[in-house]
């Protein structure tokens, strides 16, 4: 059984659906993944655990903005210390139930409330380019802030 | 199924492995939970977790044929940053030194990495062929 994640449990996703078409990594079967919420925001999805009794799968959602998505995808910033600061102070668990193949469980939460030794290893950096569909929207509008990116951010 | 000599399992499906896969040779590197490696550490998604491969076909983010395969990495580095990034796949990384009796092999890189999804024949026992083992976290 996964172990229970404290927090807000949502009634359901912030956006419509959680989709599987933009993976970022893969072993195995998908590990990361760029989710949308219904007014473009981004999130980053990433595989936790999943328990084969219960058939249960859980992903950490990170909402990310697109200077913040770079700055992990990237390596600039190691990806434990994006879930531990979150730019908007929360991340999502997201619990899959694989019998239904429907979400079981949403909770939103802190990097604090998760197993630690299931979070990514403090130096873990990721070499993942943007998704095509979000290297225009970086190239055009975003990458004149890039240097604000750690603001704020202990290091 | 037998095919291009290969004993593949019964429930692949047709052209799986791909045309394009060869037979394996040459080191790769796999994550794996054991020290010794177990059977369990050889498991494809397909065969470990049917609804897990049954949604990933259905959502589109692999094929049968590609949840039947093990992924492996041709550089060692590419599979430690895996464990790292997701310790739940496990902390340890397996050498393996694979040749024809060992299956097929595909280069599927994912980002310019040295990702490649390997096909074990049927029987096939991948332990005997795991030369040595890392444990990025022996603690």
């Amino acid at each position: 059984m996964l172990p229970e994640i404290k927090g807000a449990r949502l009634p359901n996703l912030p956006w419509r659906d959680f989709a599987f078409d933009e993976v970022l990594d893969y072993y195995d079967g998908p590990r990361m993944l760029l989710e949308r919420g219904l007014d473009g925001e981004l999130y980053l999805a990433w595989w936790n655990d999943t328990d084969t009794d219960t058939d249960t799968e859980r992903w950490l959602c990170l909402p990310v903005s697109l200077p913040r998505l770079h700055a992990v995808l990237s390596g600039q910033m190691p990806a434990r210390q994006a879930m531990r600061h979150p730019e908007d102070g929360y991340l999502l668990a997201v619990d899959f139930d694989l019998h239904t193949g429907a979400i079981a469980r949403v909770v939103k939460t802190t990097a604090d409330a998760i197993p630690q030794n299931s979070l990514p290893h403090p130096d873990a950096r990721l070499n993942i380019p943007l998704p095509p569909s979000a290297q225009a929207q970086w190239a055009d509008t975003v990458a004149p802030r890039k240097s604000a990116v750690f603001a704020g951010v202990p290091m | 199924m037998v095919s291009d000599g290969y004993n593949w399992p019964a429930d692949f499906p047709p052209n799986c492995p791909p045309g394009a896969a060869l037979p394996a040779d040459g080191v790769f590197y796999r994550i794996i939970k054991s020290d010794p490696p177990g059977p369990d550490d050889f498991v494809s998604q397909y065969h470990q977790n049917r609804r897990l491969a049954d949604r990933n076909i259905r959502q589109g983010s692999a094929t049968q044929c590609e949840t039947m395969g093990l992924s492996v990495f041709a550089n060692e580095n590419d599979a430690a940053d895996r464990a790292r990034r997701y310790p739940g796949i496990g902390s340890r990384i397996a050498c393996l030194t694979l040749g024809p009796a060992s299956g097929k092999i595909l280069a599927t890189p994912r980002a310019d990495n040295s990702h490649h999804t390997w096909w074990l024949p049927d029987g096939y026992d991948a332990t005997q062929i795991a030369a040595a083992v890392s444990n990025l976290h022996p603690n």
